[in-house]
């Protein structure tokens, strides 16, 4: 069933990190709170936080086991088996989800010339590769991505403020218009994505040695993901103003854009876009391969490498639906896939198991004292 | 075996595969941008690009041929009569590289935000580009004038504008994103620099102008325009530039002088000019203070003062300060009086310090403005001399 490979702490941590900095930070966070999108982080690291205490209590209850093992012992098992094919496809869509994202982002931005369905097919193909090595190869991966890529991505980040653009004005006034849209936009939008997705560590967890004390790694991890995106979403902010983020596609790139360190360190987006490609390799990966040993305890076989290819063709065929259009993409992104997708996959169905557990529980403890009798 | 045949087999699918040439482009043949300038047309749009000749700026004629040529087309929209340009050109422009965008006066008055769309669209186009606004000649005739100190006119300008603000009074840093940003903002509108060209233009336009030892025509950067709403309303002079600079007090180095006697006059360069404002309610009404707070250095005596003495140079201090405040007030009437429009940035300022009172304000702010009650005041610091304390013929000089 699950193959010997261990991967350590700082091998999770790093994954935990990779994957939640992807996509989502090239997308303005929080843009309808104006200039209080970073309080919007802060508190959507905060719900981030309170799922990663939910998935460990979780954890703690069944020891060892993937997401899926913990709804076999508590659900019964045809309703098991259907909600972990629901999960399956849900890891399918997100990986789509992330494909598609730098496909249209590489498209417009490096290889404007090249058709999206080249750079589609590439991506799918190396992620492929990688999720066939095995979690150990992507994690040591994910070391030198971690080491070489995500220094440069947060140099890429406060870069515009040191090239003397910044306005710290633009943060004021805090809390225009009171608490009500920051709660909106943190919640279920900024909370689902990128802080929910971690729920795809659930998949990871047995591979993990000495799983059971992983909760101050994922705490951590959280706050680095926080602190990401602070500076991110300040950034932006004091570089290109409120009301600009909200009319770009890309405000990241925008402010990246922006760069100009003593006239020479400049126009360094190429590169910019190019590492956040090689960055949100890693969440592809790590997607495909939940979703292919969640195929493979689905249909209890015992090697998860013949889901691979199947997975691999749906998901490139609906990253390939996603790109036709970006502004029904970007409308999916914001209005439907939080709701219907998200929080369903990401709160509810863990909640859902929790309650089930409990109850059992109770009944168990309402059985024992009549068999005694 | 088997596994050398197949690796090398791989190794060289993908190095002919994996080259990377789709659509690219050699720089050589590349139809780099350095300028554009947009007319109006009764057609709609009249657009010229200033493209760089890289062949000759490479080789060694380059001293004595232009770098740079211009092609203008005309037609009803700005993307389709960029793209008309390839029937002349042969290629499409590369606009990365575009230095700065001069935009006529009448369009800026009638259609700037139709024309400025392409702009943010195109993924091209860097926010780094100047936006000038051209006045009394027509944009294209800015591009056309030879510029000696840079060969292509498009990288002069944008040095012209970068050396003014770096060394010289009235200027504010304008690329196109902050004249969007302003233009967006609530509670402020934009100002653009101007551009005009001086001297003989027909000459200026001919390579001979350059073999002259004094150039027949030359690009100036004067006078700024007043967008309200994003529409040209207005200009501000020289004089009122002072003032405006000193209300948004972002300007590092500016040269102030003022008379001391009928033909002479004492000179200071500032070295920073920090503008704080602080707004206030007073029963019901707003009231803004702006205090301007100036370090400076003594840049030239015309008159004999005695300057190691303390109590003149704080008179001199005071002479200074009083011509701060005189100039604020007099561009902030202008616009309070004459154009009713609001580019300092009173409104920003409100919105960020009492956002519950900005509330009432924001939906007619340039009425508001009109009677916005402004309480200037200013502090200089002369604290350099320069290498000299007096003026060595301090005592030939008149009192």
């Amino acid at each position: 069933m699950i193959e010997n490979t261990k991967i350590n702490k700082l091998q999770l941590y790093i994954l935990t990190v990779v994957t939640g900095s992807g996509s989502s930070m090239l997308y303005g966070i929080g843009t309808h709170a104006n200039q209080d999108a970073w309080i919007v982080v802060l508190i959507s690291m905060l719900g981030g936080m309170s799922l990663i205490l939910l998935y460990c209590w979780l954890l703690k209850l069944f020891p060892d086991a993937t997401l899926f093992h913990m709804f076999e012992n508590v659900f019964n098992k045809y309703l098991a088996k259907i909600i972990s094919f629901l999960y399956v496809l849900y890891f399918a869509i997100i990986a789509s989800h992330v494909i598609g994202d730098i496909t249209t982002l590489t498209s417009l931005y490096i290889l404007s010339e090249t058709p999206p369905i080249i750079i589609e097919i590439i991506i799918t193909l190396i992620a492929m590769y990688g999720v066939f090595l095995g979690i150990e190869t992507f994690a040591r991966f994910g070391i030198l991505v971690f080491i070489f890529i995500v220094p440069l991505i947060f140099f890429f980040f406060i870069g515009p403020i040191l090239s003397n653009q910044a306005n710290f004005e633009q943060l004021l006034p805090i809390l225009e218009n009171g608490w009500r849209p920051i709660f909106k936009e943190s919640f279920p939008l900024i909370f689902t994505n990128p802080f929910g997705e971690i729920i795809v560590f659930l998949m990871i967890i047995p591979y993990v040695t000495n799983n059971q004390k992983v909760l101050p790694v994922a705490l951590l991890s959280m706050l680095s993901i926080g602190i990401l995106f602070l500076t991110i979403t300040v950034t932006n902010i004091v570089t290109i103003g409120p009301k600009f983020i909200e009319i770009s596609l890309y405000p990241t790139i925008q402010a990246i854009r922006g760069i100009n360190i003593l006239n020479f360190i400049q126009r360094v987006e190429g590169l910019a876009v190019f590492l956040f490609l090689i960055l949100n390799y890693m969440k592809i990966m790590i997607f495909l391969f939940a979703a292919a040993t969640g195929a493979n305890i689905v249909f209890k076989t015992n090697n998860y490498r013949k889901y691979i290819i199947p997975i691999s063709i749906v998901v490139f065929i609906l990253s390939h639906l996603s790109i036709q259009d970006v502004v029904l993409h970007l409308y999916i992104d914001t209005h439907i896939v939080p709701y219907a997708i998200g929080l369903p996959f990401e709160l509810g169905f863990v909640i859902l198991a929790l309650g089930v557990y409990y109850i059992k529980e109770l009944l168990k403890i309402d059985k024992k004292p009549k068999a005694v009798k | 075996m088997k596994r050398i045949i197949i690796l090398i087999l791989v190794v060289i699918f993908s190095l002919s595969s994996l080259t990377s040439c789709w659509g690219s482009r050699e720089l050589d043949e590349m139809a780099l941008v350095s300028g554009l300038a947009i007319d109006n047309h009764p057609e709609g749009y009249e657009i010229t690009v200033q493209i760089m000749l890289p062949r000759v700026a490479a080789s060694e004629q380059a001293a004595s041929s232009l770098a740079t040529r211009n092609f203008s087309e005309h037609g009803e929209s700005v993307f389709q009569t960029i793209r008309r340009l390839i029937r002349r050109l042969s290629r499409k422009a590369f606009f990365s590289h575009c230095q700065v965008i001069i935009v006529h006066e009448d369009v800026a008055r009638e259609k700037l935000f139709e024309a400025m769309d392409f702009f943010f669209r195109d993924p091209e186009l860097r926010s780094d580009a100047v936006f000038l606004i051209a006045k009394d000649v027509k944009a294209k005739d800015v591009l056309s004038v030879l510029t000696v100190m840079d060969p292509v006119s498009g990288v002069s300008i944008n040095k012209i504008l970068q050396a003014m603000q770096k060394y010289f009074q009235a200027n504010r840093d304008m690329n196109f994103h902050d004249v969007v940003a302003d233009i967006l903002a609530d509670g402020i509108d934009a100002a653009v620099r101007g551009v005009t060209v001086k001297g003989n233009l027909e000459k200026g336009k001919k390579y001979e102008d350059i073999q002259e030892s004094e150039p027949v025509a030359y690009i100036v950067i004067e006078d700024l325009a007043i967008l309200k709403e994003g529409k040209l309303i207005g200009w501000l002079n020289e004089d009122d530039i002072k003032g405006y600079n000193n209300l948004l007090g972002k300007i590092q180095n500016a040269i102030i002088t003022v008379p001391c006697s009928d033909t002479n006059f004492y000179n200071l360069e500032t070295r920073k000019i920090k503008t704080k404002y602080k707004v206030i309610e007073e029963d019901g009404k707003v009231k803004v203070k702006v205090k301007i707070n100036v370090t400076a250095t003594l840049g030239e005596i015309g008159c004999n003062i005695d300057i190691t003495d303390d109590k003149e140079i704080k008179r001199l201090q005071k002479i200074f300060e009083e011509e701060f405040v005189t100039n604020a007030y007099r561009t902030l009437e202008k616009l309070q009086k004459e154009y009713k429009t609001d580019i300092v940035g009173f409104g920003e300022e409100i919105h960020r310090q009492k956002p519950k009172l900005w509330k009432n304000l924001k939906d007619d702010w340039n009425k508001h403005f009109e009677t916005l009650e402004v309480d200037i005041t200013s502090n200089v610091k002369i604290d350099k001399t320069g290498k000299n304390t007096n003026n060595p013929l301090n005592k030939y000089l008149k009192k």
